[in-house]
């Protein structure tokens, strides 16, 4: 291995990845935390498997501030978030997309309103594949070609093998392996509708229980490919950069192509919560939005491996809670 | 004559092998898990790694089967400034690697572990050489006033917990409020004093590339100088991360701290399933077996139970949500605890509920294996007490029962073993990542049936498949199956030795 790929591989390594320094701009554009009034109680957040570890760090942070507050997590998928709020198992819902029309429909047949959505975190959503693979970037068009079989995004033929992808041509001949999500989980509903332009699955993709599996089966098997959250990276994979167009510049998953919007793949994380709009909502939850919303919630935000939302949006956002 | 000699050597033969391979088979996966649990607190050498390129690494060699043969991957740590833990080089990139003596691992409550050199020990305004005993004892004094925070947090949970009754009173005493706010107010301002004087402890230590980076003492569980310790010290530091295993609480979203909580939460499931499932289906054996008149009617009984048995366990979760924890559960909380709604109180997934899940689950297992049990005291002696003038419940009672407890427990330890391991069923009807609280507290009513809880099969698959740090935690899965291993082990061999004792004691007259 030559010197000059070497390097390639070492920036690879550490170029991408995503260290707490580069957010620092960000995160001091919060104010601190300081509580408002006493609370206690339990709270129950039942939702995305991919928002749990986020969550956890939340809970450990808030109860610091708040030792009368107990937190439960589970997390099994988004989609187990809105029956959770209906049925009032929960009080918060967190959710890696946004909730489908059907959805909010039957929450407002019970309470007469509509759930409230709170934009939490940013989140980038990364192609993986094995660390031995040449592959650098690809394009959304290719990327369908890839994992769906309808091809909506306008890629002309099927990419089923690895010599169909051009840039790395002569590489190996061998089948490409697909791994994703199950399709409870909001990561699998929203990659399906940006990266596959609202197609179908192949049946080939392997469907994994959790974020971090896709992950590893990725290290496992040296010619496949998966989609999984940027914080569940590790080593012995690589992330792609990814161009919204065929030909177009590709862009790795960092916070400026982010917000900027310029990485195709980005979303944001969302609380939804039960707000009705003639009464306050619950002091604590309230507590709660504000310490996420803070120099110490979002600095946990990306001690989870996830991007924190520009101050701005965050205003916003807490604005939404009365 | 011969050739069936022959068949039936070859029989015995297959059957020898077969034996001798299940038995390989069990020892294989108990050492895998044992070997990998056990390595998982070892300390280990640090190792600076220099690239033809003049990158240099330095940390812990960790192999991995799935990295492969001609990668070398080392957790050099450091997340908060690398943003991951491990690395992967070439082999032949590596220009050279040794054993660096100098430098020290320091284990974190955040960021999982620091690895680098340490250059100052900071308290308050004073700078000291940061000799590893000075240190230690630092990292003592520090743990103390951590016990003072901890126990201040407690109190002021407490105090916010009577506050909200009060407040949630139609006509609260103003007095009373502004009594228990000021005490609250108070808690806090020492709760505030005693972090201030943990956060003036600081450690300064540089990375392998020379960036000092400032740890606080009050995230820092230990400092490891593994170049430079004895052995008997290492075997003490390696004992001592055990016990924090067992004994701590989860930290960092799981990835770090102990798994105390999911051990206890999956003794007290197993403990109330068995006093739920055992006289239940003690009682139903005993009427279909004592009872009930032969017929295709307790023949289709039968059928229904062993049936049951191979239920898949995920519908039995799924039965607990619908009717257990909906409807049941719901019910309670309209009738019992309306003033509490829209937040359930029963009506979500919780202890009592898993441990009813459970029990329907293993109730096929207790009811077969008693009747098992029923069946094995002999007709004469039922006949003797009967011609003794006993009535037929002064039979079961006295004379059945007692000879058919070795049954009975063979049951229990069916039902222990199969309920301990579960973890579909569960993943619907109450089990969580992170409970905040165990189900048995100093808090009235003690036992706490409608608090959700950790088990230590949903920590397993946790880990495993959502973590977001999941090189680093792939030892700690190990060590949690070993854990839940020992614990079925041991519940096992409680109840096979009192089914010994009992044995013999009810059988000596006979």
């Amino acid at each position: 291995m030559s010197k000059r790929v070497f390097f390639i591989f070492v920036t690879v390594l550490f170029g991408s990845v995503v260290t707490a320094q580069q957010y620092k701009d960000v995160i001091s554009s919060y104010p601190s935390y300081k509580p408002e009034s006493i609370v206690s109680g339990t709270l129950t957040a039942i939702g995305s498997d991919t928002l749990n570890n986020l969550m956890t760090f939340w809970a450990e942070g808030f109860q610091k501030f708040h030792p009368g507050v107990k937190i439960e997590i589970e997390g099994k998928g988004s989609s187990t978030a809105p029956p959770a709020l209906i049925e009032g198992t929960a009080q918060l819902g967190p959710m890696s997309r946004k909730m489908k029309r059907s959805e909010i429909d039957k929450f407002e047949k019970v309470f007469g309103y509509k759930p409230t959505a709170v934009k939490v975190a940013l989140d980038g959503l990364a192609i993986y594949v094995n660390m031995e693979n040449p592959l650098d970037s690809l394009s959304i068009p290719e990327v369908d070609a890839i994992f769906s079989k309808t091809r909506y995004c306008g890629y002309p033929n099927d990419i089923s093998s690895w010599s169909d992808i051009e840039s790395i041509k002569g590489w190996s001949s061998r089948r490409i392996s697909l791994y994703g999500r199950n399709s409870a989980s909001g990561t699998y509903a929203f990659f399906k509708k940006v990266a596959l332009c609202k197609g179908d699955f192949k049946d080939q993709v392997k469907e994994q229980p959790g974020s971090s599996s896709v992950v590893q089966s990725v290290v496992a098997d040296k010619f496949s490919i998966g989609y999984s959250g940027i914080g569940y990276k590790t080593s012995g994979v690589k992330v792609l950069a990814l161009a919204r167009e065929k030909g177009g510049k590709p862009y790795t998953v960092s916070y400026d192509n982010v917000v900027s919007g310029k990485y195709p793949l980005g979303r944001f994380l969302y609380i939804y919560i039960n707000d009705p709009p003639t009464k306050q909502v619950d002091k604590m939850i309230k507590e709660f939005f504000r310490f996420i919303f803070s120099k110490e919630g979002q600095s946990l935000v990306v001690q989870a491996g996830y991007l924190p939302i520009p101050f701005k949006v965050a205003v916003r956002e807490l604005g939404k809670i009365k | 004559m011969t050739n069936s000699k022959y068949w039936e050597d070859l029989i015995l033969w297959y059957l020898r092998v077969s034996l001798l391979l299940l038995l390989l088979l069990l020892i294989g996966v108990l050492l895998v898990i044992f070997k990998n649990a056990l390595a998982a607190f070892s300390v280990k050498d640090l190792y600076l790694l220099e690239t033809k390129s003049g990158k240099k690494f330095l940390g812990e060699i960790w192999l991995n089967s799935r990295v492969a043969e001609d990668n070398l991957r080392l957790r050099v740590g450091n997340r908060d400034i690398y943003g991951k833990e491990f690395i992967v080089v070439k082999k032949d990139e590596i220009e050279s690697i040794r054993v660096d003596k100098d430098a020290v691992l320091v284990e974190r409550v955040k960021w999982g572990v620091f690895i680098g050199y340490l250059k100052e020990l900071i308290i308050g305004n004073r700078r000291v050489d940061p000799e590893i005993s000075i240190v230690e004892k630092t990292i003592k004094k520090v743990e103390k006033l951590r016990e003072k925070e901890h126990e201040l947090s407690r109190n002021i949970a407490r105090l916010s917990n009577e506050l909200r009754v009060v407040q949630e009173k139609s006509s609260p005493s103003p007095y009373v409020l502004e009594e228990l706010k000021k005490r609250i107010e108070t808690l806090f301002k020492e709760l505030d004093n005693v972090r201030a004087e943990i956060s003036q402890y600081k450690l300064v230590a540089s990375t392998v590339e020379g960036d000092i980076s400032t740890l606080d003492m009050g995230n820092v569980v230990r400092v490891v100088a593994s170049g430079k310790i004895s052995y008997f010290k290492k075997s003490k530091i390696y004992l001592s991360r055990i016990w924090d295993f067992l004994s701590e609480y989860p930290a960092e979203s799981n990835t770090a701290g102990g798994i105390m909580p999911a051990i206890f939460g999956t003794a007290v499931l197993v403990f109330v399933m068995t006093i739920m499932v055992l006289p239940f289906g003690v009682i139903a054996a005993v009427y279909m077996h004592e009872y009930a008149q032969e017929g295709w009617l307790i023949n289709l009984v039968r059928v229904a139970v062993s049936n049951l048995a191979a239920v898949p366990s995920i519908v039995f979760g799924m039965f607990g949500l619908g009717f257990f924890i909906y409807r049941i559960g719901g019910t309670i909380d309209s009738v019992f605890f309306p003033y509490k709604l829209p937040h359930p109180t029963f009506g979500t997934g919780g202890l009592l509920w898993a441990s009813a899940t459970l029990a329907i689950l293993t109730l096929p297992v207790v009811i077969v294996a008693t009747e098992e049990g029923l069946a094995s005291v002999p007709r004469v002696v039922r006949e003797g007490a009967l011609a003794l003038g006993a009535t037929k419940w002064e039979v079961i009672k006295g004379v059945v029962l007692p000879g058919a407890i070795p049954g009975i427990l063979t049951g229990a330890i069916l039902a222990i073993s199969r309920a301990a391991g579960e973890v579909a069923p569960l993943m619907l009807v109450g089990v969580v990542k992170m409970a905040p609280e165990l189900p048995i507290s100093g808090e009235f009513p003690f036992i706490h049936l409608n608090r959700k809880f950790m088990h230590l099969g949903f920590h397993i698959y946790d880990l495993a498949f959502q973590s977001p740090n999941v090189e680093s935690v792939e030892p700690l899965i190990f060590a949690t199956s070993a854990v839940l291993l020992v614990i079925v082990l041991l519940s096992n061999a409680v109840t096979i030795s009192l089914r010994n004792y009992l044995r013999k004691r009810y059988t000596h007259g006979l």
